[in-house]
C-alpha cells in the first residue's frame, strides 16, 4: 500500500509541476490540488510504511470517498472510473483485516481470535 | 477468597412476620418518582374488574367503588382467549384526559421530588438505534398502548389515596426449600409509566417487584446469605449477591438496599443509571442471513465483531435513589402485609391487575398477580424461589462441607477399586491380544480370530475408559480437598465468582458524551429528515445519490464526534469495497477468472519446481 501511494503521489507531483509550469492561469488552480494531492498522499505512504494510524485513517477515508463517488457515478451516470474503483476497492480490503488493524496500532491484541482447530492427534481425543 | 467471621442472624425460633421485619429491605427512588409500594386492598377497591372477550369487546363485571378482594376471587366462567383485568382508570373522554393531564402538571409543581432525565438515552446509541427507535415509538400506535392521559389520571388517584391515607406495603412471605428459609418482599406499586415519565421503554397499569433474602440455619439461629432482587435483563445467579459482598451490595444493618429504577420500579444494587435494551422482534429467517453475513465479515473478510445486537433499542433506567427512602430508619416505614398461597387474592385470581391494553408483545398490559404470569400459568419466583435465582444447585453452607465430605469419601473409594481394577484389566487385554497375534496365518481360526477381535477391541475400549475415568477423577479429587481445606480453615469462594453478567451503571465517563455529540445526537435524524425533503425539492433527479452521501456523510461525522471513526470509517469502506466488488465481477468476470487461472497455475508451478529442487 505504501508503494502504491508513492506511486500515485509522486505521479500527482509530476502533473502538478508541468501543471504549474506551463504558466497558464487555467490550469493553475488543477496543478495546484495536484501538487497538495500528490504531498499528501506520499506523506500517507510514508506514514503507511511505518505503520501510523493516521495514515491507516487517511487512506480509508480517502478510500471511502472515492468508492462513494464511482459507486454512484455507476448506478446514476453509468461512467464510472473502474480502475480508480479497483484500485480503492484492492486497498481497502487488503488494509481492514483485524491483523492489519492491529499492525497499525489501532486495536489491541487481545481482540483477535487465534485459535485454531488443530490436526494434531496429540491434541485431540 | 474472603475469611467466615462471626454471621448475623436471628433466633431460628422467630415467627414469619419477625423474620420479614428482620431483614425487610430499604427501597430508594429516584427523584420524581410517582408511586410507591401500595398495599392490594385499597388498589382493588378503586379498581373496576372487566374482561376481554376474544370477539374484540370489553364487559365490566364489577363497576368501580363495589369491587373488595373478596369478590375479585369469586369463581368466574370465561371463553377460551378471554382475559379478566382491573382498570385503575376508566375509560377517559377528551375533557377528562385534557383535565388528567392539567391536574398533573399542576401536582408536579407542587411536588418536592423533580425528576430531570440530564442526558437523554439518544446520545448513548447512534445512528440506526435512533432510527430504530423512531420505529419503535412509531409501533406503539399499532400495537395497543396505555394513554398517556391514563398515566396522568393514575398519578392523581394514587396521590388522592395517600393523602387520605399515607402507607407504604410490602407483601412479604416466608417459605422453606432445600434447607433454605426464604424470605420474599413483593411489592405492588400502582402504576409503571417508565415511558410516559421517564423516557423508558412501557407504561401499564400495575407492577409487581421482588426483593428475597435466604437465610440458612447455623445453630439456633438463621443467618443471611444472600439477596435476590428482580433486575431487568438479568436473570439465574446473576440476580443475586453475597450478603458479605460489600463491593455491590448495601446494607443498612441486616436490611438490604434496593436502588428502584424511576418508573420501570426494577430494583437495582448499585445507585445509578442503567441502560437496558430492548431487542426488536426480528424474523427468524432475517436472523439467519444475519448470522450469515456476520460469519462472511469475520471469517472472510477478517473482520472484527464485537458482539453488539444492531436491532436493539438502548433505554435508561434511572435509579440513582435521590429521591424517597422508604424501609427502617429511613423517611418512611413499611407497613407489613403477609401473604401465602393460602391468601385468596394470590391463587385464586389469574386475571391480570390493570388494564389490557392488547399489546401482542405485553410490554403495554398489565401483569399477573405475584402467583402467576399474564397467561395464568405459574410464576417461577413464586412456585420456585430457589431456581430463580439459580440456587436450587447451591446447598446451605453448613450442609456443603457434609456434602463434599461424603461425596469425596466415596469418589476416593472408587478411586481405590480403580487402582486394582486398571492393572487387572491391562493385563487381561494384553493375554488375549498375545492369543490374537497367536491365531494370525492360520485359515481355520479365522471365525475364533473375528470374535476375539471384536473382544479385544472392546476390552480395550474399557481400560482406555477406566484409564480415563482414573485420571478424571485424581483431579476432581484434588479440587475437592482444597475446597475442604479451604472451608475447614474458615475460608470461603470469591462472593462475585458466581456472577457472569452483573448489571452494571453506565459509567459517567460514558454518559458525559461532549455536548456537540450530545446535540448531534438530538438533531441528526431531523437534519437527515429534512435534507432528504430538500433534495427532493431541489434535486429530484440526484434525490438518490444525495440521501446515500448524507447518510454516510453523518454516520461518519457522528462517528467522529463519538470517538469511534476507525470502526465506522472501516466499516463503511468494507462495506462499499464489498459493492463495488460486485459491479467489477459482473463487468469484468472474463478478466478476473483469466487472472485467478493464471494466478494459480503461476502458483502451483512455483510450488512444484520448488518440491524438484528440493
Amino acid at each position: 500500500m505504501a508503494a502504491l501511494a508513492a506511486g500515485v503521489g509522486l505521479y500527482s507531483l509530476t502533473v502538478g509541476v508541468l501543471a504549474v509550469q506551463t504558466g497558464q492561469d487555467d490550469r493553475l488552480v488543477d496543478g495546484i490540488f495536484h501538487l497538495a494531492f500528490g504531498l499528501g498522499t506520499l506523506a500517507a505512504g510514508v506514514g503507511a510504511f511505518r505503520l501510523r494510524s493516521w495514515a491507516w485513517a487517511a487512506f480509508m477515508t480517502w478510500a471511502v470517498i472515492g468508492l462513494t463517488h464511482q459507486i454512484l457515478r455507476y448506478l446514476f451516470l453509468g461512467d464510472p472510473n473502474y480502475v480508480d474503483m479497483a484500485i480503492n476497492t484492492f486497498a481497502v480490503l487488503a488494509m481492514s483485516p483485524l491483523e492489519v488493524q492491529v499492525a497499525f496500532g489501532l486495536r489491541h491484541t487481545q481482540n483477535v481470535h487465534l485459535a485454531r482447530p488443530t490436526r494434531n492427534p496429540l491434541d485431540r481425543d | 477468597m474472603s475469611t467466615s467471621h462471626d454471621p448475623p442472624g436471628i433466633p431460628s425460633t422467630a415467627t414469619e412476620l419477625e423474620l420479614l421485619r428482620a431483614f425487610e429491605p430499604v427501597v430508594r427512588f429516584t427523584s420524581g418518582e410517582q408511586f410507591f409500594p401500595m398495599d392490594v386492598e385499597r388498589y382493588v377497591e378503586g379498581c373496576g374488574l372487566w374482561l376481554y372477550h376474544p370477539d374484540d369487546h370489553d364487559q365490566q363485571m364489577i363497576a368501580e367503588g363495589a369491587l373488595t378482594t373478596e369478590r375479585l376471587v369469586e369463581p368466574r366462567k370465561a371463553a377460551f382467549g378471554s382475559v379478566f383485568y382491573l382498570r385503575f382508570v376508566g375509560p377517559m373522554g377528551i375533557e377528562a384526559s385534557a383535565r388528567a393531564l392539567a391536574a398533573l402538571q399542576r401536582l408536579k409543581r407542587q411536588q418536592q421530588h423533580v425528576f430531570r432525565a440530564g442526558l437523554g438515552r439518544l446520545a448513548r446509541g447512534g445512528l440506526v438505534p435512533r432510527l430504530l427507535d423512531a420505529l419503535f415509538s412509531a409501533t406503539l400506535l399499532l400495537r395497543g398502548r396505555v394513554p398517556k392521559a391514563t398515566a396522568a389520571a393514575a398519578v392523581l388517584e394514587y396521590a388522592a389515596m395517600q393523602e387520605r391515607d399515607e402507607r407504604y406495603v410490602y407483601h412479604g412471605r416466608v417459605v422453606r426449600h432445600g434447607g433454605w428459609t426464604i424470605c420474599q418482599y413483593w411489592f405492588f406499586f400502582a402504576y409503571n409509566n417508565w415511558r410516559s415519565g421517564f423516557y423508558g421503554v412501557n407504561d401499564h397499569e400495575s407492577d409487581w417487584e421482588l426483593a428475597s433474602v435466604y437465610l440458612y440455619e447455623q445453630g439456633e439461629g438463621l443467618v443471611p446469605e444472600w439477596v435476590a432482587f428482580a433486575s431487568h435483563d438479568f436473570h439465574g445467579a446473576d440476580l443475586r449477591r453475597r450478603w458479605d459482598d460489600s463491593s455491590d451490595l448495601t446494607l443498612e444493618g441486616l436490611h438490604p438496599v434496593v436502588h428502584a429504577g424511576a418508573g420501570s420500579h426494577a430494583s437495582y444494587f448499585a445507585p445509578g443509571e442503567y441502560q437496558a435494551e430492548v431487542p426488536l422482534p426480528v424474523p427468524q429467517r432475517v436472523k439467519e442471513v444475519l448470522e450469515v453475513l456476520q460469519r462472511f465479515w469475520r471469517r472472510t473478510l477478517g473482520q472484527f465483531r464485537s458482539g453488539d445486537n444492531p436491532f436493539r433499542v438502548p433505554f435508561i433506567d434511572f435509579a440513582r435513589g435521590d429521591g424517597l427512602s422508604v424501609g427502617p430508619g429511613q423517611e418512611r416505614e413499611w407497613t407489613p402485609n403477609l401473604i401465602a398461597e393460602t391468601t385468596r387474592w394470590v391463587s385464586a385470581y389469574r386475571g391480570l391487575w390493570g388494564l389490557y391494553a392488547q399489546d401482542p408483545i405485553s410490554g403495554e398490559n398489565a401483569p399477573a398477580g405475584p402467583m402467576y404470569n399474564r397467561d395464568g400459568s405459574p410464576r417461577a419466583s413464586w412456585f420456585d424461589p430457589l431456581g430463580f435465582a439459580a440456587l436450587d444447585r447451591v446447598p446451605p453452607p453448613p450442609l456443603e462441607l457434609k456434602m463434599l465430605e461424603a461425596d469425596r469419601g466415596a469418589l476416593a473409594a472408587r478411586q481405590e477399586e480403580l487402582d486394582a481394577l486398571v492393572p487387572r484389566q491391562a493385563e487381561a487385554l494384553q493375554e488375549r491380544a498375545t492369543r490374537l497375534e497367536s491365531m494370525e496365518g492360520n485359515p481355520h481360526l479365522a471365525r475364533q480370530h473375528e470374535r476375539l477381535a471384536e473382544q479385544v477391541a472392546k476390552l480395550a475400549e474399557e481400560v482406555k475408559a477406566l484409564r480415563r475415568e482414573r485420571s478424571e477423577n485424581e483431579a476432581v479429587l484434588e479440587s475437592m480437598t482444597r475446597r475442604l481445606e479451604r472451608h475447614r480453615a474458615g475460608r470461603r469462594e470469591h462472593p462475585r465468582a458466581h456472577i457472569r453478567h452483573a448489571a452494571e451503571p453506565v459509567p459517567p465517563a460514558q454518559m458525559r458524551f461532549s455536548r456537540a455529540a450530545e446535540l448531534f445526537a438530538a438533531l441528526s435524524l431531523s437534519l437527515l429528515l429534512l435534507g432528504v425533503a430538500a433534495l427532493v425539492i431541489f434535486a429530484p433527479d440526484r434525490a438518490l445519490a444525495g440521501v446515500v452521501v448524507l447518510l454516510i456523510a453523518l454516520v461518519v461525522g457522528e462517528s467522529i464526534l463519538r470517538a469511534t471513526f476507525v470502526r465506522t470509517v472501516n466499516r463503511v469502506a468494507v462495506i462499499l469495497a464489498l459493492v463495488a466488488a460486485v459491479i467489477l465481477l459482473f463487468h469484468f468476470w472474463k478478466p478476473v477468472l483469466l487472472a485467478g487461472l493464471v494466478g494459480l497455475a503461476v502458483f502451483l508451478l512455483a510450488q512444484r519446481i520448488r518440491e524438484l529442487r528440493a
